[in-house]
């Protein structure tokens, strides 16, 4: 067995500073649906931008999460950044203007986002699609 | 051209717009307007499976600044989408038709979707000389007006024009120009105003409408979500205003550190709009501040009349020994206060009906 074999998780960075009031109140938040989500499959959304949250929040809170396995990128009308954070369940979900403002900025606290999910309207289409390639071969 | 039966959703699908950009476009418009996330799945579904809406654009005594606001975008982006989601039936800057192929175009609109097509004005219309200063295709707008809003299931007034005369309305109003609510008093009106009004508002209000109706409005018809809070409220220069520090002229010291632009003439206090939250330009300019110039209310009744956009809230027009000249009271109470000195200031403002001078820019002349 080589090194690369052992799997790795990336854990929380170290934070120097205890969280700031507003950043430990919404991780109770947070766990609280995480809870909710373990026990019987509640899924649940918090929008950022409907909190006062401050630069410096944001970025306590991006760090407290940290950064788990999966990190995904969409490209349509801007780009997307969805990663999974340190936690399980704990999803950041990022949507960005095609100049690179943050338009909208969610935490998904769900087995996987429905964004990243294929809709089973895109199924359909892909099915023709590649259904109508083959028959031109 | 026919509305075939397909949903909303396999439009777009044939346009090569994916059901995941649509929740996408969907999450994004919900979070705009301050909507619970849980409603963006909602919205999702009811657009989705709306058929393709109807919509008629009518040009009155307009600049075309607003469909230039909502159409000036180098990429596709998330604004620029809703004009996917819509039929665009009749819109004298986009359609392809000119002449009487144009107006067939509308005409046809009115029948094939009659009582169910949202009509968007900008502009404002004049009735001086039973309304002949604006006219398109031989019709004057007071009537085409009257004629498109009868079938309309709503109208959404876009820009400060049509929402409350704008420009044209300002003294002396040589066309007698109004706003649509002066004229339609029988159809839902929501006012967009904005000089131009933002492209995120267009979109968001428009999304909204057609994946629940009419949005919560305020006592100008404007919708909350948008218009609910004052620049003044969200200005980032407000720590400034707070501890009393005012650029007193532009370039002068305090301009340069970016100070509270009150003192020479910011509207801010009196001015309700999105500005101060979503951004202009792609983030580039936090409203006008960010450019170093105060907000000249654009998205208010009667801006343009509101004094001299140099002048602060706080001085009456044309009478500087007045009670009001030196009202530069701390905290919010300013707010209130301005907004009753400043309809004082507006009529002073109307009747005098002066020219802007170099002296009224700040004293350098």
């Amino acid at each position: 067995m080589n090194i690369e074999a052992i799997p790795v998780k990336i854990e929380t960075t170290q934070h120097s500073s205890q969280p700031e009031q507003l950043v430990f109140g919404l991780l109770q938040e947070i766990h609280a649906h995480l809870q909710r989500l373990q026990q019987d499959g509640q899924t649940f959304r918090i929008d950022l931008k409907s909190l006062p949250l401050s630069e410096h929040n944001r970025s306590q809170l991006i760090a407290l999460l940290g950064q788990g396995e999966i990190s995904c990128e969409f490209n349509s009308s801007g780009s997307s950044r969805i990663y999974e954070t340190a936690y399980s369940g704990i999803w950041w979900i990022t949507h960005y203007s095609p100049d690179q403002q943050i338009m909208a900025e969610f935490i998904d606290i769900c087995l996987i986002p429905d964004i990243l999910a294929s809709h089973p309207d895109d199924v359909l289409d892909a099915e023709k699609r590649l259904a109508h390639y083959l028959k031109n071969l | 051209m026919t509305h075939a039966k397909q949903t909303l959703a396999g439009e777009l699908l044939k346009q090569g717009v994916s059901r995941r950009t649509f929740l996408k476009f969907c999450a994004t418009m919900a979070s705009t307007m301050a909507l619970s996330p849980s409603v963006s799945h909602a919205m999702a579904d009811a657009l989705a499976k709306a058929p393709r809406q109807s919509v008629i654009w009518l040009s009155f005594q307009e600049c075309t600044g607003c469909t230039e606001s909502l159409t000036r975008s180098h990429k596709p982006s998330i604004e620029s989408l809703i004009f996917d989601f819509v039929s665009l039936d009749y819109h004298h800057t986009l359609q392809a038709a000119s002449g009487h192929a144009a107006e067939e175009a509308r005409e046809h609109a009115m029948q094939a979707h009659k009582g169910k097509y949202l009509l968007l004005v900008d502009g404002s219309i004049p009735l001086k000389d039973n309304g002949v200063y604006s006219t398109i295709a031989g019709m004057t707008n007071l009537d085409m007006l009257q004629q498109v809003a009868k079938d309309a299931f709503a109208i959404v007034s876009i820009g400060t024009c049509a929402a409350y005369g704008g420009l044209p309305k300002a003294a002396p109003n040589p066309t007698g120009a109004v706003a649509v609510s002066d004229i339609i008093k029988d159809k839902p009106i929501i006012n967009l105003p904005g000089c131009p009004p933002m492209p995120i508002v267009m979109t968001g209000v428009l999304a909204h409408v057609l994946a629940f109706g009419i949005p919560e409005l305020d006592h100008l018809g404007r919708p909350k979500a948008f218009y609910g809070d004052s620049i003044h409220d969200r200005c980032y220069r407000r720590p400034y205003y707070d501890r009393g520090l005012f650029a007193k002229s532009f370039d002068d010291e305090g301009a340069r550190k970016g100070w509270c632009l009150y003192e020479i003439g910011c509207k801010g206090p009196v001015t309700h709009n999105a500005c101060a939250t979503l951004k202009w330009n792609n983030g580039t300019s936090l409203d006008r501040k960010k450019s170093g110039h105060g907000c000249i209310g654009c998205s208010e009744p009667d801006f343009w009349d509101a004094g001299g956009f140099y002048k602060a809230l706080s001085t009456a027009a044309g009478n500087p020994g007045s009670w009001a000249v030196n009202g530069l009271a701390a905290g919010a109470v300013v707010g209130i206060g301005s907004a009753l000195i400043n309809k004082k200031v507006k009529q002073a403002a109307i009747d005098e009906s002066g020219k802007l001078t170099a002296e009224d820019m700040g004293g350098q002349s």
